[in-house]
């Protein structure tokens, strides 16, 4: 405690400390002074990195054991202690996407709440990234050939053509484009097996940047089969594609693996040198360094969400949560048959330039912009209360009920006055996966305790 | 600006106040080895044992040179120290299990140099993500170690300028190694024992696990056989961040730093992390006044201080609640302000304080995204730094800074008047003029210069993350960043590329290194310098043609000072960066 009459002051004379200051020889006194550095490097070292923090882990561990060892909580969400038993953490976002659960906040931490890869989008006011997206252009198969080569053989272990049908096992294409038939076979349906033996991620597909089930293909759209040499063969994997591209490439990047067309556009492809299949001069086991500036190209392509964006992030809020909105590029320029095609959305959008949208409830800010963090484990109660109605009809409870959890997983703010009220995503879900569903019209009254 | 918020800015404002006195007078028992303070009986007996491992006599002061080769020496090795246990991470225990990441190896030599100056400097400038680089061991033996180190030498430089105003015909400035260990030892460490636990309180992590691997509850987006899986990481976070601020570092455990919830977990959590960065800084002021013995300085210099940080910090929070016009025309409410890089449980108000805070104190660390604040909200921060981080400032840094400008604008009142200027009955004379200069003047040219060569070449450009005014202020920032030792980022910069054409390009880590070293010690020896020149001058009597150096017009004075001397020189650069964007923002135009 400090003495009430406070402390002296220093106010040594010249003469009052060890007079002048010794001036022995400079090497002397430069060893002295490097003698004392390294003495208190090491000391201080073993002080400030190895007492102190030894100090406060068995402090924290004794005291705060839950807190200290990442705040993990289980199924019920109660505290965990081993990692098995954990479904997260309390303080963490994690990835939601089913209708039932509320849907956290956008993440640029790696894919999405990626928890070894903490970020923000660090994207700017005035970026067309982060307000009206990118898109990819992505080659599944290149045909390259010189003059002297001017018939495009075709690959046996790819087939192309449209969705007539797709089941559990199998997949049939309406029609199979010749330059890409399999020998023999003919236009008309053809029946592919889906590879039972081939782990399911290889048969679902990055449907237009979104990944999804083979099964949920919609009829009509173009695909492009990738067969196993097996007899009958089966289907590997599927690949969308959107457009095939002719075009004498007018750059082959081999570092960033990037072909560009010397089309109207200089349509940039991203080919993948692992998946991607290369055809040049007949020759199957071709690859990228294969090509050159003077062949003719014919790309089988995807193009793809890349960044999806603040305007697609405030369509897709208003299609989940029913909310009417007028927008200057309208539905059918992106609709689908399964509904938002974020590829060509975004491509609406960048052509739009500057492109409004106005819904009838404005949108919250936290609900289309990604934290700073990436990991933001809460969502405004003005967002919550956007998605109740959802939530609550795809559990089919009562909104009543919905909003009773999201009260008491709501943080308020510290001490009354610090931070702003924020809804706990992981904490909200997990309570409502406790709370059975109620028969329509029974509210909380009816359940008897 | 919301009434919540007015609340908040009074409580923090109310607070700081309130600990400065009381830290204030700590501060004097702790800077004077003679003095006695409560904790005598315990640390007493360390101290001592200390000082005999060292060889060193505590009572006995070095000169300026004598000062300044010992904390050079200290920061070399110390660097040294750092920068091996990098390069042999690979060795060295303690790595997580996941395979993934990128702590089972070294660092690149680059990669290292830049960390090592970085930290050194009180910077912190991160070309790494945390929870993919760095082992446990790295984490706590080569960084948090500087976190208290490079504090340390900040607040003895501090102490020693300060002996140097108070002293009458001194030769000597206060011995380097014993303020080193009395600030270890009474200040930081003690304070950081209960500031870390309570941050563990708040849901910190400290621990030595490996990180866990958990299974999350929705996998309805996944493959049927290949269920989604989120690793989280771990570690002894805790000790190395309660030092982070309250040592004004600002290198975060994760990349996401403050912004990332195990880091800074509750806004209660981020109250006191956003005061432990101003709570030194604030209280070496009061320390002034008393050394000076005149206390209307100590809050004269105080007053100064914190009008410049209102100023910012009500400019930034006005802008990021103002939000951005063209998201808004995307059917986001408007009422939400910039919420992109911002985490909800802080909003704008904390997101747009704690921004402003940071960089008027050295800190750098951030607990929203710099890079996406709007063009004015993103201004504030590099102007703090700008100006030379004297509001508040680093922790010692921070006064010593502020003094300078002291110099300065007596310098110039003098030269208004026709009168010899003299601060606190010391004449300031041609000498102290320059070397004052000196220390200002090294910002400017490092900012400026590494800019502008980084905005003209192909490695500079490489890096960007944004395109138009955005992608200058970029580079500008971190530049700026370095060389104030800040360390906070528009965090976008790819400042060590592991991909694309330019992958292993070493020019960023390079250059912003050297910025850094180049903004430290190019300051710091010329402000020891100064300490000397003026503990050896004798005091002259106060008379009544003595200029005040308290009151509103002194106030004023070094308030213009440090705007039109530090910060004038960067009003074109900014409009180039910020002040175009925030009219293109506005605008009807393309975006980038």
């Amino acid at each position: 405690m400090n003495k009430a009459n406070g402390p002296q002051f220093d106010d040594r004379k010249p003469g009052a400390s060890p007079d002048k200051p010794v001036e022995p020889g400079f090497l002397r006194e430069l060893f002295n002074h490097v003698k004392v550095g390294v003495i208190a490097t090491v000391v201080l070292a073993i002080i400030v990195s190895g007492l102190y923090p030894v100090v406060v882990w068995g402090l924290s561990q004794a005291l705060f054991h839950d807190k200290a060892n990442g705040s993990l909580v289980g199924k019920d969400g109660n505290p965990v202690t081993k990692d098995a038993d954990a479904i997260g953490s309390a303080l963490l976002g994690q990835s939601f996407s089913d209708a039932k659960y509320f849907h956290p906040r956008p993440s640029a931490a790696g894919n999405g709440y990626d928890a070894t890869a903490s970020s923000g989008s660090n994207l700017g006011p005035t970026s067309a990234k982060l307000m009206l997206g990118t898109t990819k252009t992505f080659a599944y198969t290149v045909f390259a050939a010189d003059k002297s080569h001017t018939a495009v053989a075709p690959v046996a272990s790819r087939v192309q053509g449209a969705v007539a049908e797709v089941t559990k096992t199998s997949i049939t294409l309406a029609t199979t484009s010749p330059a890409t038939a399999p020998a023999g076979a003919a236009a008309g349906k053809t029946t592919y097996a889906l590879d039972p033996s081939v782990a399911d991620p290889n048969t679902i597909v990055a449907y237009h940047g979104r990944t999804v089930h083979a099964m949920t293909i919609p009829v009509g759209s173009v695909v492009e089969l990738k067969l196993n040499d097996k007899t009958p063969p089966a289907v590997t994997a599927i690949n969308m594609v959107d457009q095939e591209l002719d075009g004498a490439p007018a750059g082959i990047d081999m570092s960033a693996n990037k072909i560009t067309l010397s089309d109207a556009s200089s349509t940039v492809i991203n080919v993948d040198p692992k998946s991607t299949v290369f055809v040049v001069n007949g020759k199957t086991d071709a690859k990228l360094t294969d090509l050159a500036a003077d062949m003719s190209v014919h790309a089988v392509v995807s193009t793809q969400m890349d960044y999806d964006g603040v305007a697609d992030r405030v369509i897709h809020y208003c299609q989940d949560n029913k909310i009417d909105y007028k927008s200057s590029v309208p539905d059918s320029a992106f609709m689908d048959t399964d509904g938002i095609d974020d590829a060509k959305l975004i491509l609406a959008l960048n052509a739009a330039g500057t492109p409004s949208i106005t819904p009838a409830t404005a949108v919250p800010a936290d609900a289309v912009t990604a934290s700073g963090s990436g990991l933001d484990p809460h969502i405004t109660p003005a967002n919550a209360e956007l998605q109740k109605v959802r939530v609550a009809q795809a559990r089919g409870i009562s909104p009543e009920q919905v909003q009773k959890v999201i009260d008491e997983h709501t943080d308020k703010p510290g001490l009354g006055v610090l931070g702003d009220p924020g809804v706990n995503v992981l904490m909200v879900n997990l309570a409502l996966d406790a709370t059975p569903a109620a028969t329509p019209q029974s509210g909380p009254g009816a359940a008897k305790p | 600006m919301n009434t919540a918020g007015w609340i908040q800015l009074l409580l923090y404002i109310g607070l700081l106040l309130a600990i400065t006195k009381p830290l204030g007078i700590y501060l004097v028992k702790v800077l004077d080895p003679s003095q006695k303070t409560f904790l005598d009986p315990v640390l007493k007996p360390v101290e001592r044992l200390l000082y005999r491992l060292f060889g060193v006599d505590p009572l006995k002061e070095q000169g300026w040179k004598q000062y300044s080769a010992a904390m050079l020496i200290f920061s070399g090795l110390t660097a040294l120290f750092s920068y091996g246990i990098m390069r042999l991470q690979g060795y060295l225990p303690w790595h997580q299990n996941i395979d993934a990441l990128a702590n089972k190896t070294a660092l690149t030599p680059g990669l290292s140099f830049n960390t090592t100056a970085s930290f050194t400097t009180n910077t912190n400038w991160q070309s790494y993500s945390g929870e993919n680089t760095m082992s446990y061991f790295s984490q706590m033996v080569a960084l948090a170690s500087h976190n208290f180190w490079s504090a340390a030498v900040g607040i003895a430089i501090a102490a020693a300028l300060v002996r140097g105003i108070a002293r009458d015909k001194s030769k000597t400035i206060g011995n380097f190694w014993a303020d080193l260990v009395r600030i270890h030892l009474y200040l930081l460490i003690p304070i950081c024992i209960l500031y870390a636990l309570f941050l563990v309180s708040q849901g910190m992590i400290d621990n030595f696990k490996p990180y866990s691997i958990v299974t999350p509850v929705d996998q309805s987006a996944a493959a049927a056989n290949a269920p989604a899986q989120q690793i989280i990481p771990q570690g002894p976070m805790a000790s190395q961040m309660a030092i982070k601020m309250l040592g004004t570092n600002g290198g975060g455990f994760m990349n996401a730093n403050a912004a990332h919830p195990f880091e800074n977990p509750t806004p209660l959590s981020n109250f006191i992390q956003i005061l432990s960065i101003f709570a030194i800084p604030s209280a070496l002021t009061y320390y002034l006044g008393r050394m000076v013995k005149n206390q209307k300085h100590g809050w004269a210099v105080w007053g100064a201080m914190f009008i410049l940080f209102l100023g910012g910090a009500l400019v930034c929070w006005k802008a990021e609640a103002s939000g951005n016009p063209r998201m808004q025309q995307l059917g986001i409410a408007q009422a939400d302000g910039n919420m992109e890089g911002k985490e909800t449980r802080f909003g704008v108000f904390n997101s747009a304080l704690f921004a402003t805070i940071t960089t008027d104190a050295s800190c750098g660390a951030v607990n929203s995204m710099h890079d996406s604040f709007t063009p004015i909200g993103g201004l504030v921060p590099m102007f703090n730094i700008h100006m030379g981080e004297v509001v508040f400032g680093g922790v010692g840094a921070g006064l010593y800074g502020m003094l300078v400008f002291v110099v300065i604008a007596i310098f110039i009142a003098g030269l208004m008047v026709g009168r010899t200027p003299e601060y606190l009955g010391k004449k300031i004379e041609a000498y102290d003029v320059k070397v004052a200069s000196l220390s200002v003047l090294i910002l400017t040219v490092i900012i400026l210069g590494f800019t502008a060569w980084a905005a003209v070449t192909p490695w500079g450009l490489a890096g960007l993350n944004n395109n138009g005014p955005h992608g200058f202020s970029e580079i500008h920032y971190a530049y700026t960043s370095c060389a104030g030792n800040n360390g906070s980022a528009f965090a976008g910069l790819t400042a060590n590329p592991t991909s694309g054409d330019f992958a292993g390009d070493q020019h960023y880590n390079t250059t912003l290194g050297v910025d850094a070293l180049l903004g430290r010690f190019f300051m710091i020896i010329p402000i020891l310098a100064l300490a000397g020149s003026l503990a050896a001058k004798r005091k002259i009597p106060a008379s009544p043609g003595s200029f005040p150096v308290a009151g509103p017009t002194f106030i004023g004075l070094l308030i213009g000072t440090v705007v039109i001397v530090g910060a004038l020189t960067f009003v074109p650069a900014l409009s180039l960066g910020p002040i175009v964007e925030h009219f293109l923002m506005h605008g009807k135009g393309p975006l980038f």
